[in-house]
């Protein structure tokens, strides 16, 4: 396996993902990614020095619209699904000590 | 007459006729769930009472001729990652495991429009990630054609409902393959449009860039109807494309004289089974025989699309579904320590292994250092890619080829090895990276009886001339219907092994 990805990389990409790995999971994920990194290494074949990265197919510009309110009231359907709500409002842990 | 047998256009002209009613549909269908969806495991949610109550309003509007058209009265399935307000909506996932939408997918709302019954929603590879509809929070789907084998996915609950009989027609979601494989799989039409002809207004994101839903159906005549409700200019959706040409039932013409079909080379090379390989070709000179043209070429690029596809698919998994973290909806752990504890603890608890595994390789592609070498590099092999099918369409009106390069994997084959499983998608992934229409249609069976699929590939915006060909195509293959026996004599599964299956909760059912 080309790509040994290390035990800082696994830590620090759960970070950027916000997942917490068990220490089964973390070796499991540095072994999925080591391979799929060395399966996608194969692009390196390929040279588009002139290439210019694609992000969409058709050219897209920014849509504009009126800032008009065109949906109905759906507060109380948006606040049932929250984990805890109070008032009116989605709760969250604290966040300041 | 059986109702579940019928398609869209035959079960809406009886409804008209007054031969049979939107509700005796829906009850018929219902039904048939009741009776065998233990077996299959389609849908995650039936929503009985609510398609019951659909289909009285708009047996209603039909018979006051405010509905007219080929979807009127008749029950559809819905992919469980569009959203349906006030419906379950979980995309096979335990963190969407409570998660009721507030507001309807702009597609779902399209048929909803043209008189559509919703009969609930249809199960799913968890956020769509996967092929085989085993990664599912809320069990496997099995194959109607053998119920060992896997029925395809992402949108394998959809197909497999559709072959099953327990719905008339479904709507799906593909990113990389996602309709047109399961399709093939379980010897059903699917098709993907071209990126931006259905708003993905209210489809739970995966890709965004790839993302787009489709019809899964019994035949070309209901593909193109649904893809004709189903289109639309939305402002909602930004990428959504204004089109003029989406009159798509106008291309159910029996004639190819004169299409030009492309067959690349790259696309019958080794891993494609060789009764698959033999189908496809055998398809192709019959078109030939109907006047197309057909001609072999390398389309080149074709073995770096798979590994492409997945740096972006990951990296915008990663972006898309980070909307996941246990405040507005959705799942939140029970213990934790504080904001950032409960974030990572809920997302942990709450998502599947394959999607984790999406998750930490997109987050790791977008990391500062590797963002260049990976995702950029990916987004440009992209553009080599889409020129290469521009080259394609120079020359030829249609591409065809395979849709997979096996028939359906037996249950529990393909998520040992998740590599293994990707390339399983090297026919329909390209499509997605260049945002072609591409459908999938049956072309035969293989010796086990599982059904074959055919992919014809169009330029954007082409689909009328892939309509046209597969439905010129249906009409030299015939009928493709999977044999069952008479409704109500209490055997749904195919083959010697179809007497006893196990259930979700593990009992064993007839």
């Amino acid at each position: 396996m080309a790509n040994i990805i290390s035990d800082e990389t696994i830590e620090y990409v759960g970070i950027l993902a916000k997942l917490e790995l068990s220490g089964g999971e973390k070796e499991q994920a540095k072994s999925d990614m080591g391979r799929m990194l060395d399966y996608i290494d194969k692009l390196g074949e390929l040279d588009t020095t002139d290439v210019e990265p694609m992000s969409h197919v058709f050219p897209v510009q920014n849509v504009f619209r009126e800032d008009v309110v065109k949906n109905g009231d759906t507060r109380e359907q948006l606040l049932a699904n929250a984990p805890e709500q109070k008032d009116g409002m989605f709760m969250v842990p604290r966040t300041f000590e | 007459m059986d109702i579940t047998e019928m398609t869209a256009t035959e079960l809406s002209a009886a409804i008209r006729a007054g031969k049979t009613t939107a509700v005796e549909a829906a009850e018929a269908m219902l039904a048939r769930i009741e009776k065998q969806d233990r077996i299959y495991n389609c849908y995650v949610t039936v929503d009985r009472e609510g398609a019951l109550k659909q289909a009285e309003a708009v047996q209603a509007k039909i018979e006051s001729g405010e509905l007219t058209g080929r979807l009127a009265g008749v029950p559809v399935a819905v992919k469980d990652n569009m959203c349906t307000a006030g419906l379950l909506t979980t995309c096979s996932s335990r963190i969407l495991g409570n998660f009721v939408p507030a507001y309807t997918a702009e597609a779902v709302l399209n048929l909803q429009r043209a008189g559509a019954v919703i009969l609930g929603k249809t199960n799913m590879d968890e956020f769509a990630m996967g092929s085989t509809t085993e990664t599912s929070a809320y069990g496997v789907t099995r194959n109607p054609w053998n119920t060992e084998h896997v029925p395809g996915g992402s949108s394998g609950g959809s197909a497999a409902a559709v072959a099953a009989g327990e719905c008339i027609y479904a709507l799906g979601s593909d990113t990389g393959g996602s309709i047109r494989q399961p399709a093939s799989y379980c010897g059903t039409v699917g098709m993907k449009p071209t990126y931006g002809t259905v708003s993905r207004y209210g489809l739970i994101a995966y890709g965004s860039s790839l993302d787009q839903i489709g019809p899964l159906t019994k035949d070309v005549t209901d593909c193109a109807a649904v893809l004709e409700a189903i289109a639309s200019h939305d402002e909602k959706d930004s990428t959504s494309v204004a089109r003029t040409d989406t009159d798509f039932t106008s291309a159910l013409v029996d004639d190819v004289k004169g299409m030009r079909i492309g067959i690349p080379n790259d696309y019958f090379g080794d891993g494609l089974d060789e009764e698959v390989k033999a189908a496809v070709l055998r398809a192709a000179e019959e078109l030939e025989k109907k006047g197309a043209v057909t001609e072999h070429f390398d389309l080149s690029f074709v073995e770096y699309a798979i590994p492409a596809y997945y740096t972006i698919a990951a990296a915008e998994a990663s972006s898309n579904l980070e909307r996941f973290d246990g405040i507005k909806y959705g799942y939140r752990a029970e213990d934790y320590n504080g904001l950032h504890n409960m974030y990572k603890k809920s997302r942990s608890e709450g998502f599947g292994e394959e999607v984790k595994r999406r998750i930490m390789l997109g987050s790791f592609v977008l990391s500062s250092g590797y963002y260049d070498a990976y995702y950029l590099k990916a987004l440009r092999v992209k553009a080599l890619i889409k020129k290469a099918f521009d080259q394609a369409f120079a020359k030829y009106d249609v591409i065809l080829g395979p849709v997979a390069p096996t028939t359906a994997p037996k249950l529990g084959a393909s998520l040992s090895d998740p590599i293994k499983m990707y390339l399983g998608d090297i026919y329909t992934i390209a499509v997605n990276l260049a945002g072609l229409p591409g459908i999938s249609l049956p072309c035969g069976k293989d010796k086990n009886g599982l059904p074959i699929g055919l992919q014809l590939i169009g330029d954007c915006f082409q689909e009328k001339k892939l309509i046209q060909t597969a439905y010129t195509y249906e009409k030299i293959r015939g009928p493709f219907r999977m044999d069952r026996e008479p409704a109500g004599a209490g055997h749904t599964g195919q083959g010697e092994t179809g007497m006893c299956r196990i259930g979700q909760e593990g009992e064993c059912y007839e």
